[in-house]
């Protein structure tokens, strides 16, 4: 009877189930994209992955490092989340950059996977997005008759290109997109960042396995929507412009791939609820009056600076509260 | 003692003072001390080694009057006096600036002398200057000049190659890569991040080379 140990939780959560998770909800998105343009935006994501992974072996081998840290997927995750938000005819050496700034500067320095600050891959949508906002959201027209080249570098001029539809709401157009082009996909965008029922159906999934946390999406996307509702972009009906703002591409994978990081996020359940609401208010900010269509990835790592401050304030609160019942208890009890 | 030893004793000492102002106990990335000047006006060679000129004219001074008087003033009048002498030695360096260097860098960097030279009032040099011997103290300012002058040559000639191709307004090569976004601050804080990290990493090194070679020559 000595060897029995004390009761264990039984499910593995280790950190490869979580990233294979992420991965296996990427490739519908993919598959999607795939559908849609021919083989490019496929090859801009897997090139991306590819870029990643060598720089994670790059500086495992400088940190000696055993390459074997490789095989737990989170460089393979933030390689595919930034081919992700790629416009398809991006030129492929874009999402190489972003993946190797991700790594390089924003992951590795401070001390690989679970060690760091910021969420890589949007640090490395953010930059790409500053630096290169031309091609970035340049997006090819949906048109299932034409098949993109899948050449390195695409010319612009080759392609018919569309304004994104958080493009025509800045620029006080409407969009005219039907619910069910909205729902299904059909207007032009990033790779993974149209196909809105896909989006969610990766969220339900990620959520089922506790890949993600239900709370922190629940209020992100609550609080987004919310926000669209209350202030509409002028020329365009209210529950429309709502439906528009949540389906323009960055909002919805944001939400569902970027915000659920596990290593910058709050731990707190009452953390990440706060979190999820904070960083819905700032993405929408930010989409209504910054300068850049990826305004989100800024969000983001802005509330990754502010997660441990709200991990502690939860702490301390859920403490507080707990103190508060238990001296209510046993007042009740002395009486 | 023969002569030749004492010579080589003081020239381990000297070296040693300047390298562990200039690098290891670098004003930038050791003290993050005139960190705005890099981030805002490094970025091209020409005024980084301007705000370098600028910073010996303050520093260099100001350290050599404080080993003469310092030790002589009360604690709690120091610093007043410490900033009013660098306001001084500041407006000298922008009118030399002004006349003999280049009217225009001076338009573009006027904001950023006072910051340096008060900036300067707070490093570790400055610091220990009414404690030690005048000639000592010239020799921890000039090392702590030279170090915040490697630093903001270095970043400001790499951000130069980046955004325009071009190192001192001559261009490099016809056809070079560009980004003009590298002007943005964050390109100088992730380089002067690398930079801390890496001097943090050889730091102990060179620290126990010097004290080895002094220890050798004692």
């Amino acid at each position: 009877m000595s060897n029995l140990s004390a009761p264990v939780i039984r499910t593995e959560t280790t950190s490869r189930r979580m990233t294979m998770d992420v991965l296996l909800a990427a490739l519908p998105l993919c598959a999607f994209s795939v559908f849609n343009y021919g083989m490019r935006p496929a090859w801009v994501v897997v090139l991306s992955m590819l870029s990643a992974m060598v720089c994670e072996g790059v500086c495992c081998l400088l940190r000696r490092k055993p390459l074997a840290t490789l095989l737990d997927g989170s460089a393979a995750v933030t390689g595919v989340l930034i081919g992700l938000v790629m416009s398809p005819m991006a030129p492929m050496w874009m999402p190489m950059l972003g993946s190797a700034f991700a790594i390089i500067v924003v992951k590795a320095p401070f001390g690989g996977y679970g060690r760091n600050v910021f969420n890589p891959a949007a640090a490395g949508i953010a930059i790409l997005s500053y630096c290169f906002p031309k091609s970035m959201f340049l997006y090819p027209a949906i048109d299932k008759s034409v098949i993109l080249p899948t050449d390195f570098y695409l010319a612009p001029e080759s392609v018919i290109t569309e304004t994104s539809i958080a493009g025509q709401l800045r620029a006080g157009a409407n969009p005219g997109l039907s619910g069910m082009q909205l729902l299904t996909g059909d207007f032009a965008g990033p790779i993974g960042g149209t196909a809105t029922l896909i989006l969610l159906a990766c969220a339900a999934f990620l959520v089922f396995r506790r890949t993600t946390s239900l709370c922190m999406t629940v209020s992100y996307l609550g609080t987004c929507f919310l926000f669209a509702l209350l202030v509409p972009y002028s020329g365009v009906g209210g529950t429309y412009s709502a439906a528009y703002q949540m389906c323009s591409g960055y909002v919805l994978f944001t939400g569902v791939f970027l915000l659920n990081d596990p290593v910058t996020s709050p731990r707190y359940v009452i953390g990440r609820a706060i979190y999820g609401v904070f960083a819905g208010i700032l993405v929408m900010l930010l989409q209504h009056i910054g300068r850049l269509e990826a305004g989100s990835c800024f969000a983001i790592l802005v509330m990754n600076t502010l997660s441990p401050i709200i991990d502690r304030w939860s702490w301390h609160g859920r403490r507080r509260l707990l103190r508060l019942f238990r001296m209510r208890r046993e007042v009740a009890a002395h009486e | 003692m023969s002569k030749r030893k004492k010579a080589n004793r003081l020239f381990w000492v000297t070296a040693g003072d300047l390298v562990e102002n200039a690098v290891t106990h670098n004003v930038v990335l050791a003290q993050a001390l005139g960190l705005c000047p890099i981030i805002a006006v490094g970025v091209n060679l020409q005024s980084g080694v301007v705000l370098t000129v600028c910073t010996a004219l303050v520093m260099i001074p100001l350290s050599l009057v404080i080993s003469f008087v310092g030790k002589h003033l009360a604690k709690w009048v120091r610093p007043a006096l410490y900033v009013l002498l660098a306001t001084f030695l500041m407006m000298g360096a922008g009118y030399v600036l002004d006349n003999y260097i280049s009217t225009k860098l001076y338009a573009q960097l006027y904001l950023f002398i006072p910051l340096i030279a008060v900036n300067m009032i707070y490093s570790r040099s400055i610091g220990f200057a009414s404690t030690v011997k005048p000639l000592e103290t010239v020799i921890d300012a000039v090392g702590s000049t030279l170090g915040f002058g490697l630093v903001i040559c270095l970043i400001s000639a790499l951000r130069e190659i980046a955004i325009s191709g071009t190192l001192w307004g001559k261009p490099l090569s016809s056809t070079a890569l560009v980004l003009p976004e590298a002007a943005a601050p964050f390109t100088a804080f992730i380089l002067l991040g690398f930079m801390a990290a890496l001097l943090q990493w050889a730091r102990q090194h060179i620290t126990a080379y010097f004290r080895r070679k002094e220890e050798e020559h004692q």
